[in-house]
C-alpha cells in the first residue's frame, strides 16, 4: 500500500468540500510546507487555492479514493506557480527581496534550515519531485502523477536534485 | 550532518496545523468561493443582457431602413454624351 493510497481508505462516501477539507487539509498543508520549507501565510494561501480549485474540479473525479492524489497534484501545481512568481519577483526586484535568515537567533536554527537554504537555490521543477519522493515518501509513479510529468522525467529530476544537494551540502562547513 | 539526517529532520518538520488554523483557512476558502460565485453570476448576467441588447440593436438597425420611404436614388441615371459619332474628324 502506497503512502497516498493508505489514508484514502478512510475517505469513501460523498465528495462534499467540507468533509474533503476535514480529511485532507492537514496532509495537503504538510506537503506544501515541506516543499516550501516554512509555515506561514503562504502555506495557508496555497491550501486555500487548492480547495477553491476543488470546488470546481472535484465533480470530475469519479473515484473518491483518488481525491487525495488529485488534491496533491493541484497543491503541487499551485506551489510551483508560487515559487515561479517568487523567483520572478526576486529577479526583477532583487533589491527588495527578503534576505532575512530563517531564524533570527543562530541558536534557534534547525538542521533542516540548512537543507532548505540549499533547496531554495535549486529550480522548482527539480526541487519539488525530490521533496515529494524523498521527504514525503511518495512512490515514483505518485510523484510523477503529482508533478504531471513522465516517470522517466521525474527519475531524472530526482537524481539531478540529489546530485546538486550532495554537492552543495558537501561544500558547506 | 549527512543528507539522510537532513531528510529525516525535514520529515519531522510538519506545519502547526491546529483546529483554529484549519477552521480559519476553511472559512476564508468558503468566503472567497462565495464571492467568486457571485461575481461569476453577475458577469454571466451582464454578458447575457449585453448580448441580447446587441442582437436587438442589430435587428432594429437592420429592419428600420427597409420599412422607410423609397429612396430617390433607386434608379440610376445614365448620362450619355454624344460626341457626334465622327470621332472628332468634323473639327478637322
Amino acid at each position: 500500500v502506497t503512502a497516498i493510497a493508505r489514508p484514502l481508505a478512510l475517505c469513501e462516501g460523498a465528495l462534499d468540500i467540507e468533509s474533503l477539507y476535514a480529511q485532507h487539509a492537514r496532509y495537503v498543508a504538510g506537503v506544501v510546507h515541506r516543499i516550501l520549507g516554512r509555515s506561514d501565510g503562504e502555506v495557508d494561501d496555497i491550501v486555500q487555492e487548492t480547495f477553491l480549485d476543488a470546488y470546481s474540479g472535484i465533480r470530475a473525479i469519479s473515484d473518491p479514493l483518488a481525491a487525495r492524489a488529485w488534491l496533491v497534484t493541484v497543491a503541487v501545481r499551485r506551489t510551483r506557480r508560487f515559487l515561479a512568481r517568487q523567483r520572478r519577483r526576486q529577479l526583477f526586484a532583487f533589491w527588495a527581496s527578503d534576505f532575512a535568515p530563517r531564524a533570527s537567533d543562530p541558536r534557534d536554527r534547525q538542521p533542516v534550515d540548512d537543507l532548505y537554504d540549499v533547496l531554495e537555490r535549486i529550480p522548482a521543477d527539480v526541487r519539488i519531485p525530490w521533496v515529494l519522493h524523498r521527504v514525503e515518501q511518495l512512490s515514483l509513479p505518485e510523484t510523477a502523477a503529482a508533478c504531471e510529468v513522465s516517470l522517466a522525467t521525474v527519475k531524472r529530476r530526482i537524481a539531478d536534485a540529489e546530485e546538486r544537494l550532495e554537492r552543495r551540502l558537501g561544500k558547506t562547513p | 550532518m549527512s543528507l539522510e539526517d537532513l531528510v529525516a529532520s525535514a520529515r519531522e518538520n510538519g506545519p502547526h496545523w491546529d483546529r483554529a488554523r484549519a477552521s480559519r483557512v476553511l472559512a476564508s476558502t468558503v468566503l472567497v468561493h462565495e464571492r467568486r460565485t457571485v461575481r461569476a453570476r453577475v458577469v454571466r448576467r451582464v454578458i447575457a443582457i449585453g448580448s441580447a441588447s446587441a442582437v436587438m440593436a442589430l435587428l432594429f438597425f437592420r429592419v428600420a431602413p427597409s420599412s422607410g420611404a423609397v429612396s430617390a436614388h433607386d434608379e440610376s441615371v445614365i448620362v450619355s454624351v454624344d460626341h457626334g459619332g465622327d470621332g472628332g474628324y468634323a473639327r478637322d
